[in-house]
Parts: C-alpha cells; sequence; structure tokens
C-alpha cells in the first residue's frame, strides 16, 4: 500500500471512531433528556450546536476567502476546509432540535413572556416562530449552495485541469464573502444574540465571525500539523507554511480581542441599563473569572506565543498553540450562552460534554468522509507548484 | 595587487541561482557572506546564515515600553494630576485607557522597527565598499549578487574566486576595501 492510501486509511478510521463516538454520545445525551429535563437538555444541545456551527462556518467562510484572495497559505489546508463546509447539510439536519426546543430556549418564543413585556410586544414583527425557521431556511440554503458549488469546482478541476473553474470560483468567492458576512451577522443574531432578546449589539456579527475565522485556522492547522507526517501533506508542510498559517491565526486572535474589547468599551462607556445587563451578568457569580480567563488565555498567551518565529516555524510548538485555542473557542461559547440562560454561576452541566462529544463526533464523522472523497491536496491548481517551490528552497536550507 | 579586499562578487542572473549559491557557499563552509537582489527573496537570509534576532525583540520591547508609558501618562493625568468625577466612574478606568495604550504601544514598535533597523544595519552609511563592485547598481534592476567577504575565515583569494566561478555566476571580480 502507497503512503498516501495510508493516509486515506487514517481519515477512514478517524471517521469511523467519530462516528462511533458520537453515536454513543448522542445516545448517552437522549437518556439526558429523560433524566435531566428537557429544558437542561435544549440549553446544553444549543451551546454544543453552535459551538460546531461557529467551526463549520468558519471553515466555510475562508474557503469563500481562500477562492478570493487566492493565497498559496490556503492550498495545503483547502480540502479540509471544504470538507468542513460539507458539513453543513448535517448541520442543517441538527439545526431541527434547535427549532424543537425554540421554545425552551429563546425567551421570545414564549407567548406568555412576550405577553408580559411590552418590548418584546414591539419585536414580534422579527422576533416569531415561522419568520425564525424561514429565515434559517433561508441562510442553509444560500450557503449549501455556494459550499457545493465551490466544492464541484474544485473537485472538477482536479479531474480535468482546466484551468478557467479558478476564476469561476474566484468570481463566485468575491460576492460570496459579502453574502456569508450578512447571512451569518444575520443568523448570530437569530439563533445566540436572540437569548437575550433585550439587548443588542451592533458589532455581534463581526465579533462572530472573527471568532469562527479564529476556529477554523486553529482547526484546520490543528488537522494539517497532525497529518504532516504523513504524505501528501508531509510534501508540503515546511517552515514557510507553518509562519503564514501561525501568522494568520495571530491576526484573528487579535481581530477577536478587537471585536470583542469595542463591543465591551463602547458599552461600558455608556452604562445603558439595558446594554450593560450583558456585562454585569457575565462579572459576578464566577463568571468573572472566566472573562479574565479569555482575556489572558485566549488572546495575551497566544498573542505572545504566535509574535514568536520560533513557535511559528516548529510544527510541534504552533500544534499545541492552536489546539489551546480551540479549547478555549469552546470555553468562550461557554461565556456568551450560558449566562443568556440564567445559568448565574458557571456550571458545567453533564448534558454539555456529552452533546459536544455527540455533535463533535458527528461532526468529524462527516468531515473525515468528505476529507476522503476526494484528492487529500489540490492537484491541478497551478499555485500548488508556488507552495511547492516555496517547499524546495525552504526544506533544502533547513 | 596589494589592495586590501572587502571580498569576492560574483553575479547571478535569477534569484533561483542566488540561492543555489548561497546555499552551496554555506555547504562549503563559508560563514561571512552577503547577498544582493533587487527584490526580496524567500529563504536567502537562512542561505546566507543571517541569525539575527536584535530587530525583533527591539519592536518588541519598544512595544512593551509605549505600552506602560502610554498607561502611566493616563494614569498620571486621570488619577494623580486632575482627577476628574466622570460620570461617577472611579479615576482608575482601566477600558477608557486601552484605546490610547493600544495606540502608544505600536507608535512606539513602529519607531523601534524604524530606528532599530536603521542602526542595527548602520545605516546611514556614507561609504560601503560593496559599491566598487562592477555593475552593482543592476543589484536593484535586475541581476543577483552574493559576496563572500575577506574577513571569512575560508576566504583565499585564488580560492574563492574558482570556488564562486565554479557556481556558474555570469562574472566574478573582487571588491576592494
Amino acid at each position: 500500500m502507497n503512503p498516501v492510501q495510508e493516509t486515506y486509511q487514517r481519515f477512514a478510521r478517524l471517521s469511523q471512531t467519530a462516528l462511533a463516538v458520537g453515536i454513543i454520545a448522542l445516545l448517552v445525551s437522549a437518556a439526558g433528556f429523560a433524566l435531566a429535563g428537557k429544558t437542561q437538555f435544549f440549553r446544553s444541545y444549543h451551546y454544543a450546536y453552535i459551538v460546531w456551527m461557529c467551526l463549520t462556518l468558519g471553515t466555510f467562510g475562508l474557503t469563500l476567502l481562500h477562492h478570493t484572495v487566492r493565497g498559496s497559505w490556503g492550498l495545503p489546508i483547502l480540502r479540509f476546509l471544504e470538507a468542513g463546509a460539507a458539513t453543513l447539510p448535517l448541520m442543517l439536519v441538527l439545526f431541527l432540535p434547535v427549532v424543537a426546543g425554540m421554545s425552551e430556549l429563546y425567551p421570545w418564543a414564549r407567548p406568555e413572556v412576550v405577553q408580559a413585556n411590552e418590548h418584546l410586544q414591539h419585536k414580534t414583527g422579527y422576533l416569531n416562530v415561522p419568520f425564525f425557521i424561514v429565515r434559517s431556511a433561508v441562510y442553509f440554503a444560500i450557503w449549501i449552495a455556494l459550499a457545493t458549488v465551490l466544492r464541484r469546482s474544485s473537485l472538477k478541476q482536479d479531474e480535468t485541469g482546466d484551468a478557467t473553474l479558478l476564476q469561476q470560483r474566484m468570481n463566485i468567492g468575491a460576492p460570496g464573502l459579502v453574502l456569508f458576512v450578512l447571512t451569518v451577522t444575520f443568523a448570530m443574531i437569530d439563533w445566540v444574540m436572540s437569548l437575550e432578546p433585550l439587548w443588542q449589539s451592533s458589532i455581534y456579527g463581526a465579533w462572530f465571525i472573527v471568532g469562527q475565522g479564529l476556529s477554523a485556522f486553529a482547526f484546520s492547522t490543528t488537522v494539517l500539523l497532525i497529518a504532516a507526517r504523513h504524505k501528501p501533506f508531509a510534501d508540503v508542510v515546511n517552515p514557510k507554511l507553518t509562519r503564514d498559517l501561525g501568522n494568520l491565526t495571530f491576526a484573528f486572535v487579535i481581530l477577536w480581542a478587537y471585536t470583542s474589547f469595542s463591543q465591551f468599551l463602547i458599552m461600558w462607556s455608556a452604562n445603558l441599563p439595558e446594554e450593560i445587563v450583558y456585562y454585569v451578568k457575565r462579572n459576578q457569580g464566577g463568571w468573572q473569572y472566566i472573562s479574565a480567563a479569555l482575556t489572558v488565555l485566549q488572546f495575551f498567551l497566544p498573542f505572545l506565543l504566535l509574535l514568536s518565529s520560533r513557535v511559528k516555524r516548529y510544527a510541534g510548538l504552533l500544534l499545541k498553540v492552536m489546539v489551546f485555542i480551540l479549547v478555549m473557542r469552546a470555553v468562550d461559547l461557554f461565556w456568551i450562552i450560558q449566562p443568556a440562560f440564567g445559568l448565574e454561576s458557571p456550571r458545567v452541566h453533564w448534558l454539555d460534554i456529552t452533546l459536544l462529544a455527540g455533535i463533535g463526533g458527528l461532526w468529524l464523522w462527516w468531515f473525515a468522509r468528505h476529507v476522503c472523497a476526494a484528492p487529500l491536496l489540490p492537484r491541478h491548481d497551478p499555485r500548488l507548484q508556488e507552495a511547492w517551490l516555496y517547499e524546495h528552497s525552504a526544506s533544502s536550507v533547513a | 595587487m596589494n589592495v586590501p579586499l572587502h571580498g569576492i562578487i560574483a553575479e547571478f542572473e535569477s534569484a533561483e541561482d542566488l540561492l543555489h549559491a548561497a546555499k552551496r557557499a554555506r555547504e562549503a563552509g563559508y560563514t561571512q557572506m552577503d547577498a544582493y537582489s533587487p527584490f526580496p527573496i524567500h529563504g536567502l537570509s537562512e542561505a546566507i546564515g543571517f541569525e539575527d534576532h536584535k530587530v525583533p525583540w527591539t519592536v518588541f520591547i519598544t512595544g512593551v515600553i509605549g505600552a506602560i508609558a502610554g498607561f502611566s501618562l493616563q494614569y498620571y493625568i486621570s488619577v494623580v494630576d486632575y482627577p476628574l468625577n466622570v460620570g461617577g466612574r472611579p479615576f482608575l478606568s482601566w477600558p477608557s485607557f486601552i484605546p490610547v495604550t493600544f495606540e502608544t504601544t505600536v507608535l512606539f514598535a513602529s519607531f523601534g522597527a524604524f530606528i532599530g533597523m536603521l542602526a542595527f544595519n548602520g545605516l546611514p552609511q556614507p561609504y560601503h565598499p560593496i559599491f566598487n563592485a562592477p555593475r552593482f547598481e543592476r543589484a536593484s534592476q535586475d541581476r543577483f549578487f552574493l559576496c563572500i567577504e575577506a574577513k571569512d575565515p575560508l576566504f583565499d583569494r585564488t580560492k574563492t574566486r574558482q570556488f564562486l566561478e565554479s557556481l556558474g555566476a555570469r562574472l566574478v571580480s573582487e571588491v576592494e576595501e
């Protein structure tokens, strides 16, 4: 068996293991539905779903970005990004429990809450159950259509070598990116911000998109660096590439801090009751330690580590930083979502974990299957030769 | 014939040739060399064995100084020298200090990068022997140069010259001090 086939087998094994873990974790979670009650189940489910959805949208966004700017950094991770975006249909199916649990999750979906609150009554034109479902369907339709077209085009070029497809993807990528930012902004306002329907923030969409980009960079780099010991990735992973991926992740770490702090500073300065309540909730009862930890561990630590050219040169060090960022992203979303459900102090319910593993298992299963379904590196992309050229100059020096 | 030499310079036609030559020279044991090209070539600084972190560290340290300076300035103004009650907030309202602290960090770091780069490069420098090299003006146009310097322990007028010629240089010439 040749080394590339072995790499395929590794992804196939990942897919089987992930599926098994996912199904077991979901069965345990289903038991939790009866044991812990449906409210807790839906809250945990919503959290776990958003964590994985952020990664999905991040990989999809980076696919669009890659086809738009055509940087050589994107080629070695392109298949991971595409496979991540290919989980959108799966995520559509997994969205159904969120719809089923709407009245548990969203205060505006409970008539008795809306009746008691005049502000919410004014918002019913937008925040109502049928319109929410229609909007979500539209987002998924746009995302799945774009992701499918791009993936097909990229695979077709691998088969036929038709270089005009490159331009075609660029023509889709640029307007697609605009559409992406708009739809994801609306989706995050609908799915997450409306958990606290009386609160609003105008940087919310950008904040989430940056977080998604950060997740996606950390995830795809993690997969790439783990696979880097095997062919064909061993041929393209080199200090130039790890530096590029490290620098891009670094940029997203800073952007995340920038958007997070902008939102905080504006609300803190204005100190209006309906806005500042968001941070008041998240700075008491133990949540203040998570706030501080996020500042230090999702900004300062990765910032300082990724500043170093040594970390970016050695795949082993970079891998640790990336895994760490991925973990922090889950903590970050916990901090964003759980206080919205009225959780007064940070407590992890076991359903949070099993559902994170359950949805994650299915996600990785689908992801790895799609990685296996295509050449592991884009074959006929003329720019991969650029990447190869760098590889040869860099490795021969080292 | 007894003019002191700065080194021996070889002219190449392409970036790949230069990169290749630099690599070979390193393999041959030369350590004191410099490369000149019209545009940055990836991997070249590693190829000539350039390992210098003075500028990055200067940027980092000046950045940290900038952060401390910016924050201290605001602390001194708002807490020590002229405390004002703004909407009942504490005098040490650190969130509103952050944007200025960020700006001074960037400002100081940029100065650190610019001045540090000039200083460690020994610039401004009115005279440098490399400009004695024939056709050297083309280093800013379309030619790629590798100069093995006379201070290299392996440097030998004849042998180094032969070595550079063996690398397929278009022109090899001595550079006077």
